[in-house]
């Protein structure tokens, strides 16, 4: 026995046996690294339906039983990729609303250049996303949509129906921080004291691989040391490793986020907390809470630690809205999109809520072939592609305008 | 360096550690006089005194011992196995020594940590007073401008490191933390004899002791000032490198940052024009299509 009184020997032995049973496990795991591995993502089928600048809208069409008539948007955040709602087949929110017979469109933020570093939220809200919404509407010949946001997505999305409440049928917001005046999540805590000014001017926009490393120190015990001695240990399953490299892949796939987009969100939102008490302004105007009238879910994790329920749940009782109902599921920021468990209520959920709330009013034509028949669809929804020297032109369709270039209707993936 | 017996193949690490120590020891005097009216702590003394008996409780007991393994093997006669072992039968490291130990320190108060914060603060300290000044003597000739761009990239990079070693340092912390966390809680678990032989046991142990190490590190006001700093010195770092990389750059047919980044807030400024005109000329035709 030594002096701390721990029994070293056996420790050492039961170690020692442990490398003994990791060579065996790192001899086995080359026929699983070296092997085929499926670690694709996003692999749902989908058509891009509009594109403007480096922005794309992806349309997936729902095979099944049409549940709800109006077709879904989905915002996702300007940090990361959306493609963590499309995951792999059984993990898939995307995938769910198709077999639930809910058409999807998603917006596909793209990579911001520097280019792209005077972008405010202005010209994301009511410029991209209100492209997009009047592209839908006119698409389907229906004067609302229903819209679902993603964590800054959801922020986006609660601006743009407080800003727009006449093209917004239902709100959905997941994980979504909305009042940002708290001291339960570091992120919180953190950017309180921070002066993001010079970086935005050191770099133009806010680095993806930055803002990865501000998660990673989040929670360095569990996210750089525990993560990956659980990744070793299972290193000869095919299974984990597969979908282990499907989440690294999209946790690393960060695109910058434009400067001045940041730099406002974090102003005026976390060091402010404007937002929450509708003094926020976007392109000149006053959001107000009190505008956001229709149907709104509020959707979040109760062991989120990025967007901890403190910064979510105030929103349903600031809201002009009387329909209102917030859900908060047991479990992470992650977890509520990928965790086989809340697959199971988090979608399910959802789909229920828009039927409840899906009146045929308002409905316009259906789909896109009911809204455009006998090949008006494809010559009503095509722009010519942009070339060099030629200036892309706007479309009119069912009463709408929208900016930018359709693209042919043709499935990318 | 001699070597301690006729034969000439073993190294006398007795006699070099000494001599090594003798000279920190002396320059840690130096040091402390140099910096005694910027720190005035003698920490760092205490720091190499500790090393050196640490050193002499690894050592073979007599000189006897150490002359036979020297003729005994060609090899280096230090085996760090067998110090380990020895000084494990001699009951292990005194308090005093066990302190500077980068992960046996004792708790907040670990001398090791109290060096390293000692070390830092110097180090700015001393950079601020004596160094950065000379880096802000008023340049003349016809390199002025680019002189100072350098010598303001120069500060800021020195800047920056200090940054960077604060924001390391205390991120080292709650590592050094769990294992002291660690045996006190083999202590606890021997008390009650409840130790495992499986070591993930104690993994699975360490690795929440230390989630919640950096959970309180994380919400304290010192590491918010440092991480603020971190970035305040990486972006001022960047936007002077930018500085000087740019008048290099314009000695080269390319455009800089600098170049694209106007002709981009021009075509941003462009692109809202025209789009406000569209917005208005609709409105002007569905009105003219109206009446």
């Amino acid at each position: 026995m030594n002096p701390m009184g721990v029994p070293l020997n056996e420790i050492w032995t039961k170690w020692l046996e442990g490398i003994e049973k990791s060579r065996e496990r790192i001899l086995k795991s080359r026929e699983v690294l070296l092997g085929a591995l499926d670690t694709d993502i996003g692999k749902t089928p989908y058509e891009v339906v509009y594109q403007e600048d480096r922005i794309r809208l992806k349309y997936y069409r729902s095979s099944a039983d049409r549940q709800v008539e109006t077709p879904l948007l989905m915002v996702y955040a300007l940090i990361n990729r959306e493609t963590m709602l499309d995951l792999q087949p059984g993990r898939s929110v995307v995938r769910n609303f198709l077999n639930e017979g809910i058409d999807v469109y998603m917006i596909d933020w793209g990579y911001p250049t520097r280019k792209d570093r005077f972008l405010t939220i202005d010209d994301h809200v009511n410029g991209y996303l209100n492209n997009v919404v009047e592209f839908i509407r006119g698409r389907h010949g229906i004067p609302k949509i229903n819209l679902m946001g993603i964590c800054m997505g959801g922020t986006f999305a609660i601006i743009y129906s407080a800003l727009h409440p006449e093209k917004i049928k239902n709100l959905v917001t997941t994980v979504t921080p909305s009042s940002f005046d708290t001291d339960q999540g570091l992120l919180h805590i953190w950017t309180k004291g921070i002066d993001l000014g010079g970086i935005i001017k050191a770099y133009g926009n806010m680095p993806g691989d930055l803002l990865n490393l501000g998660f990673l120190l989040l929670n360095p015990a569990r996210l750089v040391i525990d993560k990956y001695i659980g990744f070793f240990e299972n290193i000869d399953n095919k299974d984990f490793i597969e979908n282990f490299v499907r989440m690294e892949k999209w946790i690393f796939d960060s695109p910058d986020v434009p400067g001045e987009t940041i730099r406002q969100f974090i102003e005026d939102c976390y060091q402010k907390n404007l937002l929450i008490q509708s003094k926020m302004e976007v392109g000149g105007r006053r959001v107000e809470l009190k505008s956001v009238t229709m149907p709104l879910l509020n959707i979040y994790g109760k062991y989120d630690h990025l967007v901890p329920p403190g910064a979510c749940d105030q929103l349903t009782s600031k809201v002009g809205s009387r329909d209102t109902e917030d859900v908060c599921l047991e479990t992470g920021h992650i977890g509520i999109y990928v965790s086989s468990k809340y697959q199971r209520q988090f979608t399910p959920k959802i789909v229920q809520w828009l039927k409840q709330r899906d009146g045929t009013s308002e409905t316009g034509r259906g789909t896109p072939e009911e809204a455009f028949p006998a090949g008006e669809t494809t010559k009503a929804m095509q722009v010519p592609e942009s070339r060099p020297g030629r200036k892309t032109q706007g479309r009119k369709s069912a009463g709408h305008r929208a900016k930018g270039k359709t693209v042919p209707l043709t499935p990318v993936s | 360096m001699p070597p301690n017996n006729p034969e000439g193949n073993a190294f006398d690490w007795s006699q070099w550690i000494e001599s090594l120590g003798s000279f920190y020891l002396s320059a840690a005097k130096s040091w402390q006089a140099v910096f005694s009216a910027l720190a005035g702590s003698s920490v760092f003394e205490e720091y190499v005194r500790a090393s050196l008996s640490m050193w002499r409780a690894f050592q073979w007991p007599s000189a006897g011992m150490q002359d036979f393994a020297a003729k005994a093997s060609p090899q280096p006669s230090f085996d760090m196995f067998q110090a380990m072992m020895r000084v494990m039968d001699h009951g292990g490291l005194s308090k005093d020594m066990s302190k500077w130990l980068p992960f046996g320190g004792a708790g907040a108060d670990s001398g090791f940590e109290k060096l390293q914060h000692e070390m830092l603060k110097v180090w700015a300290e001393f950079y601020e007073k004596a160094i950065r000044p000379s880096l802000k003597v008023p340049q003349v000739g016809l390199t002025r401008v680019f002189q100072e761009k350098i010598n303001r990239f120069t500060d800021k990079f020195n800047k920056y490191q200090a940054a960077v070693s604060e924001f390391q340092m205390l991120l080292s912390v709650p590592m050094e933390k769990s294992f002291v966390t660690m045996r006190e809680e083999l202590d606890r678990l021997k008390e009650k004899d409840e130790l495992s032989e499986d070591h993930k046991v104690y993994y699975g142990i360490w690795i929440k002791v230390l989630e919640n190490h950096y959970m309180s590190l994380f919400r304290s006001a010192e590491y918010r000032e440092a991480l603020s700093r971190l970035i305040n010195e990486t972006a001022a770092l960047r936007i002077t490198g930018n500085e000087v990389l740019t008048d290099l750059l314009q000695f080269l047919p390319i455009p800089t940052n600098k170049d694209m980044d106007e002709v981009y807030r021009e075509l941003y400024v462009l692109k809202k024009q025209a789009g406000d005109a569209a917005k208005r000329i609709n409105a002007v035709e569905s009105a003219l299509a109206k009446g």
